[in-house]
């Protein structure tokens, strides 16, 4: 028997069930052999097998998106990595405590000399950043992913009863399209750096989310609780249904709502998440206690510890970005980390940022050279270097 | 690209080779009519023979910088396919014994085990995942750049305040740490380290 008449009785037997484990070893020994051997394979296995049914057009967009996904970091990577993000926080604690100490020295060696720096900065503006824009994906329970920009507008997909249509301005909406379909479709919008969307979903809760941020929810909330997943910084105002709590998960963080209006801060390059009420009554849980918020209240979270404190906040100043402003009080990194994320620009630091007092309601469709020529007036020298904010000794 | 063509073009590939996803989509196009009967025809179950099938390109997409090199593309990947579906049959017949020996239970017991196993396309994504997120930092920074952002190699270099070709360099080093990570983990069938070897002489 030649080696043809062997493979071809080899996938005979394979055809037929009844080929052995050895035998099936020898096969794919052979494979390893040649390319010629992937030849004879390939004509016998073609015999017979024209009319086989394809996956569904659907099915074959899926298993694209799914390969396509498999090279990238998923959303939820908090849960993947969490022990090393909590370490991550000690060392940013860490570094954050010799950053102050060294700002203070600076400050004092710096007394002495004069500030002539500053004025030629000022005009060394080559480097600009557009403001963020109206944009995110949507990534369907399928795994599609639909770009969201000015230029899609419309119904844009249908996820079992609920249709998703596109609206002018940044908006996605969910509505019921009447039909039977009772299954449960997890959808997920993506808003990079330098973007921002707004959301209605199914049941009527409108969801602004911020620049480098994402929302993960059912198209239509069909079991006892309505839980969504945030990544970053979304302001809910959650339409009121006492009888199906409504519960926004970010990493360990969870929060159940009755029905009222809150922003949630869960950056994880921030130190502490912040869960900031405006009304209504929300309940703030992690793995270690929880807390119910009043009105004008602010639950600050710890990453490192999980520790809640309450205090009062600033509504203005909470909830500026959702109104399309900056609202500074004074300038310190997490401000910066705002103008990072919105004019997607990286930070570097060639000296600490000096806390300075800057007071500030800044419209957030302003160009970031407007908002450096402001900072450096201040005394807060920095430049915008390509993709990057350097702020200056 | 025709079916009857032998080879997938070159351009493609090269296409391919820089990360297009585009062209990426266009050859698993044309090859799911060609080859998912073929996968299908060995298996006889359409969940198996689509695992396959997606496996054998998220393979390809891994090893995407390497396919300009290679002499029969076409041949290389049916070969990649055929190998991972007589390989499901292995441990399938295997399944069937434990089944026969020991009764459903505990067959049902292994069968959860070996889940992950059977599942393959689902453990190489997750190898591949956990291999970018121990890439050093620059590294991932610019693989996930290109990847996520789908900017081109001057688009990183501009944000990360690089030069074209260490962008390049660093793409190069990152697929092969990715490549590496799998061998490691010892999922490249030696079929295909067999292959490797060929191509890097």
């Amino acid at each position: 028997m030649n080696k043809e008449e062997r493979i071809s009785l080899l996938l005979k037997k394979m055809d037929e069930q009844t080929i052995s484990e050895a035998e099936l070893e020898e096969l794919t020994a052979v494979l390893g052999e040649s390319d010629a051997a992937e030849t004879l394979i390939t004509s016998q296995l073609q015999s017979g097998s024209a009319d086989t049914p394809l996956p569904s057009q659907q099915r074959q967009q899926q298993m694209m998106a799914e390969i396509l996904s498999a090279d990238r970091l998923p959303e939820d990577q908090t849960t993947a990595t969490r022990g090393t993000l909590i370490s991550l926080y000690k060392k940013i604690a860490v570094a954050a405590a010799i950053l102050i100490i060294a700002g203070v020295s600076f400050w004092l060696m710096r007394k002495s000399t004069s500030s002539k720096n500053t004025t030629d900065i000022v005009s060394v503006q080559q480097h600009d950043k557009e403001p963020g824009t109206d944009i995110a994906t949507l990534t369907l329970a399928d795994g599609t992913v639909i770009p969201l920009d000015s230029a899609t507008q419309g119904k844009i997909a249908l996820q079992g009863k609920t249709a998703v249509t596109c609206l002018n301005r940044g908006e996605l909406k969910y509505s019921s399209a009447g039909q039977s379909d009772t299954g449960t479709y997890f959808n997920t919008v993506r808003v990079p750096r330098g973007g921002t969307y707004v959301l209605v979903l199914a049941d009527g809760t409108r969801v602004w989310l911020n620049a480098a941020s994402s929302l993960k929810y059912p198209a239509d909330f069909t079991g006892n609780f309505r839980e969504v997943e945030l990544t970053g910084e979304g302001y809910f105002e959650v339409t009121e249904n006492a009888a199906k709590p409504f519960m926004v998960q970010s990493g360990n963080l969870k929060i159940q709502v009755l029905g009222t209006s809150f922003n949630l801060n869960t950056y994880e390059e921030e130190a502490v998440a912040k869960a900031s009420l405006i009304d209504g009554s929300v309940k703030v849980i992690t793995g270690t206690g929880s807390a119910i918020l009043k009105p004008g209240q602010q639950a600050s979270i710890s990453r490192s510890t999980q520790n809640i404190s309450v205090g009062n906040f600033d509504t203005e100043e909470v909830i500026a970005w959702k109104n399309g402003f900056f609202q500074f009080n004074k300038i310190d990194e997490s401000y910066l980390r705002q103008l990072s994320r919105w004019y997607d620009v990286d930070l570097q630091f060639e000296a600490p940022v000096k806390s300075n007092e800057f007071n500030g309601r800044i419209t957030r469709q302003t160009k970031l050279s407007s908002i450096v020529d402001a900072f450096n007036i201040s005394g807060i020298p920095c430049r915008i270097e390509k993709n990057k904010l350097v702020i200056l000794p | 690209m025709h079916i009857s063509q032998p080879y997938p073009d070159k351009e493609l590939l090269l296409l391919i080779a820089d990360g297009d996803e585009l062209a990426f989509r266009q050859l698993f196009e044309s090859y799911l009519p060609k080859l998912y009967p073929l996968i299908f025809k060995i298996v006889k179950q359409e969940a198996v023979a689509e695992d396959i099938f997606q496996e054998t390109f998220l393979r390809l997409w891994i090893y995407r910088n390497k396919l300009p090199e290679i002499e029969n593309p076409r041949a290389w990947i049916f070969r990649i396919a055929y190998h991972q579906a007589f390989t499901w049959l292995r441990k399938d017949a295997m399944r069937h014994k434990t089944t026969q020996a020991f009764g459903e239970s505990a067959a049902a017991a292994i069968n959860a085990q070996e889940t992950e196993q059977v599942l393959s396309f689902r453990k190489l994504e997750s190898l591949v995942k956990e291999a970018i997120r121990k890439m050093p930092a620059q590294q991932r920074r610019v693989y996930l750049l290109s990847r996520e952002r789908g900017l081109k190699t001057d688009e990183i270099a501009r944000e990360m305040n690089l030069s074209v070709q260490s962008v390049k360099n660093t793409m190069v080093r990152a697929l092969k740490t990715i490549e590496g990570y799998l061998n490691n983990a010892g999922v490249k069938p030696k079929l295909i380290l067999a292959l490797m070897a060929l191509l890097a002489q």
